[in-house]
């Protein structure tokens, strides 16, 4: 994809996106509704016409605005599991899964077997002959993922595939989606809002915002140095202040000078602001930088603590394996190592300027 | 408290009464007339005397003539291809792809409804009756061609389909719009082309719409009168609507025995359609699509194929609207109809309207079309917003006892419809010697049984919708049953209840089937005016009552269709 941007009448839901995605690659778009991604999917898909930009599948262009070019969505080798889950209700489960065959000019004879093939992936063998009304949300999803995998398409785009999904239902199809990925050797564009997902599937992430791509590279690139104030939010940074840069690798904020990487182009003396991921902060004893606060609330999350702690009228989020104490108790807080990010941006600027 | 108080209070609650009285009614209105039809046509003898138990009725309908049936058929059946075609396209254009106009598409198709088919009729009459036809006399003026006689078989589907086309178009147009766009999306990128995404997917889930739609315009065309009548009656191509006219209105003594029996045979052919019809949806669950976040809209790109489309809709647009409202102008202004030469066109005046204004039965015939539309209109809406409430408060095998009676008469041919109550109650003396027979009354009755399964349908869906805690928030502050209904429940639907009022009465306005069997002198509608003077040959006079007809349901559209886009409740 080259120059994608797409407009819907004066508002731009794309401006500028490139990326490329190599063969048997997991691809993640993340970011919040309506930052454009599942608009990207859709033009990748066909179905959607980008106002400006090219599209080239395997050395073939299918989309070029210059040129206006515009493959129809049946030419492109690829498949799709939509966010409704699309998948027909006034087939059977197996017809649903069968339908590609058909037209991707599989013989007859050799349908019933892929067929099968799918269906056994997702653990959905045994109904094949049910219609979709008499299947859960979570086994109609599984539906929607054989038919898109049973003609092995060059490219897999799914879009949000797990949000309509119970939280235990959607950790297993997580699991089931990687290893399908790995097994099948496929190529898979997954667009999503869920930062977890992401994480743990991708090869690659691509962090969007505004209809544009802020930040890409692998999971642990884009989640231990984001680029931008929006991305560190994005990807689970909750404490975020005002402070001024103090000097090389070091800012003034809450009226202490901590340590922090810098990103962006800060004058010394001048604004940043800083980020501290929940999980950032260690208990300390008293005394030199250390952060002193009084415990507003705890939340026991089951693996960790989440506190809220208020710090001279500004409260932080602090996570922790072990309770820091009850409300009204004083605690005491440092930095773990290259915990703080500090960008030149203004707390609540537009992101990317 | 005892049993018997217990009972008591049982039989005497508002939900026990409310359906003992709605029982009655369908049992008055709808299922007796319906016993007194069959028995009758099993009955020797007028409904004034009772006669002995006979066949003779049955032989009679079908020794009359065979070809009858034959007619029947390929009516019904021809009434129900094209229009399915027809609406299918269309509704697939207006709702599926990126036509341009689409609105105006849909707003002139709807609006077609609006029009009564026997001003429409009118107008093919001027255009293509005979070799008289304004446009037979053009076609045979400049080509060698003999034009198109629409008082013909051919003619009777062609003009009575261009207006079953809104029906279809309705039903299967909101399937389609509940189509997921993403089913189709999903289609397309697994490699079928949009031809086979239309046929296997679009129609695929739309299968229930389409069916429903076809039972619908085969019942209409197995019961309506108004084309077999103006254009069949003619030709001499009969069908059993035109041959029960033929014994009710033109056979004297009206032979009751016969039409009884046409009627009951008229019946069964609808009741085994619908047979057929129950038994294909029997799993209709299946089409209930994903309801939830739509995907933008991305209508299917037409490409070059777009003006195609765009030119079959226009086309549809001139062939209902255009040419048959100018051919009705220029008619109603004409002495005769004729070609349309200069010497023709130089005697075009007002003297049809100036005639037809100092006409005393026109006048009466319009109160009486006014006064009935609108105290039926309100009778049957009232009536089918009970039985509706029953159904979704009371749930119970006697709720849905009373919802299937009064739905009885959607699966009715028409004239079966208006046969039956003129058997019931051309003898019925209510006390007092009051007969309803030759009165208003019966036409009234008969107006809103056809129309109580549409109110009782169309005020289910806002009942639904109402939720029964502002019905028990009323009950707790410690208003009873009727003063709920009455403060609370009626209040909140009225919206609803006056848009059925209005679809009421734009329906009884262009009611013929069942008035044309029911009138006597002094009890004339409009479309029965216009067929006496139709059938007298005063082709220009019923083109003006046309025109006039015509322009009231374009200014009663457009007041519509703006009120619903104001969202004024009114």
């Amino acid at each position: 994809m080259d120059g994608l941007e797409k407009y819907f009448g004066p508002v731009a839901a794309l401006t500028g996106v490139s990326f490329t995605i190599g063969t048997g690659e997991f691809v993640t778009l993340l970011g919040p509704s309506g930052c454009g991604k599942s608009t990207i999917l859709r033009i990748v898909a066909g179905i959607e016409e980008p106002s400006r930009g090219a599209v080239t599948a395997g050395g073939e262009v299918v989309n070029d605005t210059e040129a206006g070019r515009m493959t129809p969505p049946e030419t492109r080798d690829l498949s799709m599991v939509f966010q409704s889950y699309a998948v027909w209700p006034h087939m059977t489960v197996a017809k649903n899964v069968a339908f590609p065959l058909r037209y991707r000019k599989v013989p007859r004879r050799e349908r019933a077997a892929m067929v099968d093939d799918a269906l056994r992936a997702v653990r959905m063998d045994g109904f094949a002959d049910r219609y979709p009304h008499q299947l859960s949300g979570g086994q109609q999803q599984r539906v929607a993922i054989a038919r898109s995998i049973v003609a092995r398409p060059g490219l897999l785009l799914l879009d949000e595939p797990l949000s309509n999904l119970d939280a235990r239902l959607r950790e297993d199809m997580r699991i089931e989606l990687k290893r399908l990925q790995l097994e099948l050797g496929l190529t898979m564009l997954y667009v999503t809002h869920d930062q977890a997902e992401a994480l743990a599937m991708s090869d690659r992430i691509l962090v969007m915002d505004h209809g544009r791509v802020l930040q890409e590279g692998t999971p642990e690139e884009v989640y231990r140095g984001p680029e931008s104030l929006a991305a560190a939010r994005f990807l689970g940074v909750k404490n975020t202040f005002g402070g001024t840069l103090a000097g090389p690798g070091t800012v003034e904020v809450l009226g202490r000078k901590l340590p922090a990487r810098v990103v962006g182009e800060a004058a010394t003396g001048g604004p940043v602001t800083v980020a501290i991921r929940p999980d950032g902060f260690v208990p300390a004893s008293p005394g030199g930088s250390a952060i002193a606060g009084e415990i507003r609330l705890t939340e026991f999350l089951g693996q960790a603590y989440d506190h809220e702690i208020d710090v001279d009228g500004v409260t932080l989020i602090v996570r922790t394996a072990e309770r820091l104490g009850d409300r009204g108790d004083a605690v005491t807080l440092g930095l773990a190592p290259s915990a703080a990010v500090a960008f030149a941006e203004p707390p609540e600027g537009e992101p990317g300027g | 408290m005892s049993a018997s108080t217990a009972l008591r209070r049982r039989v005497l609650s508002f939900p026990f009464l409310l359906r003992v009285g709605l029982s009655a009614g369908v049992a008055v209105l709808v299922v007796f007339p319906f016993y007194r039809l069959i028995l009758g046509s099993f009955q020797t003898g007028g409904p004034p005397e009772r006669g002995a138990l006979t066949l003779e009725n049955y032989r009679a309908t079908f020794h009359k003539s065979s070809d009858i049936i034959t007619n029947t058929l390929l009516f019904a059946i021809g009434q129900t291809i094209v229009p399915l075609v027809i609406g299918v396209l269309l509704a697939w254009a207006v709702t599926r792809t990126d036509v341009p106009w689409r609105g105006v598409w849909e707003f002139s198709t709807l609006g077609l409804y609006f029009i009564p088919l026997l001003a429409a009729g009118t107008a093919w009459s001027i255009l293509l009756g005979g070799r008289n036809g304004m446009l037979n006399e053009l076609i045979r003026a400049v080509t060698p061609w003999d034009g198109f006689d629409v008082n013909s078989m051919a003619g009777m589907v062609f003009v009575q389909s261009l207006y079953l086309v809104p029906l279809v178009f309705l039903v299967v147009g909101a399937s389609m719009r509940n189509v997921h766009p993403d089913y189709e999306h999903a289609s397309r990128i697994n490699g079928a082309s949009p031809w086979a995404t239309f046929r296997r997917i679009t129609l695929g889930v739309s299968r229930p719409a389409l069916l429903a739609s076809a039972v619908l315009c085969f019942i209409i065309g197995l019961g309506s009168m108004e084309v077999p009548l103006l254009f069949g009656f003619p030709a001499r191509e009969h069908v059993f609507t035109t041959d029960i006219y033929n014994a009710l209105r033109v056979r004297f003594p009206p032979e009751h025995g016969r039409a009884s029996a046409t009627g009951v045979v008229l019946l069964a052919g609808a009741m085994v359609v619908l047979v057929l019809y129950l038994r294909s949806i029997r799993h209709s669950e299946r089409y209930v699509t994903v309801a939830g976040k739509s995907g933008p809209e991305t209508p299917v790109r037409l490409g070059r194929w777009r003006w195609v489309v765009f030119g079959l809709c226009s086309g549809f647009f001139f062939f209902t609207m255009v040419l048959p409202f100018a051919a009705v102008v220029v008619g109603s202004l004409l002495p005769y109809i004729g070609r349309p030469d200069t010497e023709l066109l130089a005697q075009s005046s007002l003297e049809n309207y100036r005639q037809l204004s100092d006409n005393p039965i026109l006048w009466r015939s319009l109160k009486n079309s006014l006064i009935l539309s609108l105290g039926a209109g309100f009778f049957v809406m009232v009536f089918g917003s009970l039985i509706a409430y029953c159904v979704v408060r009371f749930k119970s095998r006697w709720s849905r006892m009373i919802d299937y009676g009064g739905s009885l008469p959607l699966m009715i041919p028409a004239v079966v419809l208006a046969t039956s109550l003129l058997y019931t109650y051309i003898t019925l003396r209510l006390p007092g010697g009051f007969t309803l027979w030759g009165t208003l009354w019966i036409m009234g009755i008969a107006y809103a049984v056809w129309f109580l399964p549409v109110s009782i349908r169309q005020m289910t869906g806002p009942i639904v919708q109402l939720s029964v805690d502002l019905e028990n928030a009323s009950r707790i502050s410690g208003a009873g049953s009727l003063a709920t209904l009455a403060r609370i429940v009626i209040p909140i639907l009225r919206p609803a209840l006056l848009g059925g009022v209005v679809l009421a009465f734009i329906s009884f306005m262009r009611e013929f089937t069942a008035s044309v069997l029911l009138f006597r002198s002094g009890t004339e509608v409009i479309s029965t005016v216009m067929y006496s003077f139709y059938s007298n040959g005063r082709l220009p006079f019923v083109a003006a009552i046309s025109v006039g007809l015509w322009v009231a349901s374009l200014i009663l559209m457009l007041v519509l269709r703006f009120l619903l886009k104001a969202r004024i409740s009114f």
